[in-house]
């Protein structure tokens, strides 16, 4: 038992030390698009394929790879977003450098909706759906809101003994470490056990409301761990287990909700 | 340098004083328009529709009248970390047939809607944040100015020309037609023709998303050319309605 810890430390040191921020992880992207694609129309199935007909979740870090390209560098700040101490969701650490994840979301969203009279080409429409669906994911990650004074990407630390790049990489894993092994759409099926109210009540509300859901429940992070601590608690990762599993669920039931409401007709 | 915090004992004091006058700013004694900018008639009708509520807690706030908030973002652009990208915000495009298109800025900082949404998001929400005075009159400022630009029809651009509605001199042909538009009317009779309309009518108006006030000024735009006068009279008292209902939103009230 020792000796598979140490070897998930070790691969998880090992990951850390090797990548560059990568949101959720390509796990945990894939896993919120694989739910989407669970609770997707007929029609808007049929056309997504239309502009994506080899799948679009394998797509799901396409984001984070691109983003070191000059020509989309302006989308790096629509991956993580702020809030205050008090955990709320917080615009104004971001306007001047160009925004942050609603931003990103709210030019989406009109592209999406608007692309008959926007003229869009076929390829800026896959460049906003690629947008679209890592952008909904990260904005529900818990590690990328980032609290002004101490953002979790720059919180030097040790977890279990080993040598963290920061706070926030332990949770970016966090799909790693809970379904390891699994394909996402393996993961998708386990998580998709919410019933039609909850479904409905998650996807309704604004951007705005959903920023502020996230933020709410990101101060879990704090809680285990709070702000400076070098040491993280060793039992950081199973007590983020459940706040990151209905961050991932409630990031898939969203995404559907768009992509339905973009794709439908 | 002229922030409100240092001065607004006196400016509280000046409030209870003037209470209950008429602080649009505006002024209703003036003779005909003179003076009176595209900017002054849409706080002036603003003013004129806004709640008592609405109206005791910007008085508070601005004893000046409503018309000196646009004037107050001037302040804080001598100040780096606001003109770092306030500037940015005060720009809207359109493509070719006048759709709003905000993917022109976005690699530059965005454009009004974004700065409209932005100083929204803060005044909607004063009941989660302890805002220093600063930045409580900044967002006044830039909500103010914003709903300004979403309405000035020669605001957007034609990407990726950039072409505005000026003239050979480079003066807004907007200031010109509405100067044709009002120049005859006294504000009370400029308040007289374009804030009366129905309880229906100015719902009609409010009830729709910012983006669909930045698609009426592009679609407006287009108008620009064939029925000046009117399409400038209509932007005005959109404005004038859409910055009473935000303010009525904030500080209590409806129309």
């Amino acid at each position: 038992m020792r000796r598979i810890a140490f070897m998930t430390l070790a691969a998880l040191a090992l990951l850390c030390a090797s990548q560059p921020a990568m949101g959720w992880g390509k796990t945990g992207h894939k896993a919120v698009v694989a739910l989407a694609e669970r609770h997707l129309g007929a029609k808007a199935q049929a056309n997504i394929q239309h502009y994506m007909p080899e799948g679009f979740v394998k797509d799901a870090s396409w984001a984070d790879v691109h983003r070191h390209d000059d020509i989309y560098a302006f989308t790096t700040h629509y991956h993580t977003m702020m809030m205050t101490d008090d955990y709320v969701y917080a615009p104004a650490y971001r306007e001047p450098t160009g925004g942050d994840c609603l931003t990103g979301l709210n030019v989406i969203d009109y592209n999406l909706t608007h692309r008959e009279a926007l003229k869009l080409s076929d390829s800026v429409v896959v460049f906003n759906i690629r947008m679209l669906i890592h952008i909904v994911g990260d904005m529900h990650c818990p590690a990328h809101a980032y609290l002004k004074d101490a953002p979790n990407n720059k919180w030097k630390c040790t977890y279990r003994g080993e040598e963290l790049k920061n706070y926030h990489r332990l949770v970016d894993l966090m799909p790693d470490y809970m379904f390891e092994g699994q394909k996402s759409r393996e993961i998708a099926g386990n998580l998709d056990k919410w019933d039609q109210d909850r479904i409905a009540a998650v996807q309704g509300g604004s951007f705005i409301d959903w920023a502020q859901d996230c933020c709410t429940r990101d101060r879990i992070l704090y809680e285990i761990n709070p702000v400076g601590t070098y040491e993280l608690s060793p039992d950081t990762q199973e007590r983020l287990v459940p706040a990151c599993r209905e961050a991932l669920t409630a990031a898939g039931y969203r995404l559907a909700a768009l992509l339905n409401k973009y794709f439908d007709y | 340098m002229r922030f409100k915090t240092a001065l607004l004992p006196v400016f509280l004091a000046l409030a209870f004083i003037s209470c209950g006058k008429d602080n649009s700013g505006a002024g209703t004694g003036r003779p005909a328009s003179v003076g009176l900018d595209r900017n002054g008639i849409v706080c002036a009708l603003a003013w004129s529709q806004m709640s008592d509520q609405a109206k005791a807690r910007v008085s508070l706030l601005y004893p000046e009248g409503l018309s000196s908030v646009a004037a107050t973002l001037e302040d804080y652009l001598a100040i780096d970390k606001y003109n770092a990208y306030v500037p940015g915000l005060r720009k809207m495009n359109m493509n070719g047939r006048y759709f709003y298109d905000p993917n022109p800025t976005q690699a530059h900082g965005g454009d009004c809607l974004r700065g409209l949404r932005f100083a929204h998001y803060y005044l909607s929400h004063l009941d989660r944040f302890t805002l220093p005075d600063e930045e409580l009159y900044f967002y006044h400022a830039l909500l103010v100015n914003m709903v300004l630009d979403i309405h000035n029809l020669s605001l957007p651009a034609l990407a990726p020309s950039g072409s505005r509605w000026t003239d050979s001199e480079g003066n807004d042909l907007m200031d010109t037609v509405c100067s044709e538009a009002f120049g005859n009317f006294s504000l009370s009779g400029i308040l007289l023709s374009i804030g009366n309309l129905s309880a229906d009518e100015a719902a009609g108006i409010t009830a729709k998303s910012f983006e669909e006030w930045a698609q009426e000024n592009c679609s407006a735009s287009a108008g620009l050319a064939s029925a000046p006068e009117r399409q400038v009279r209509t932007a005005v008292q959109k404005a004038g309605y859409r910055l009473a209902y935000l303010f009525n939103l904030y500080y209590g009230g409806t129309l």
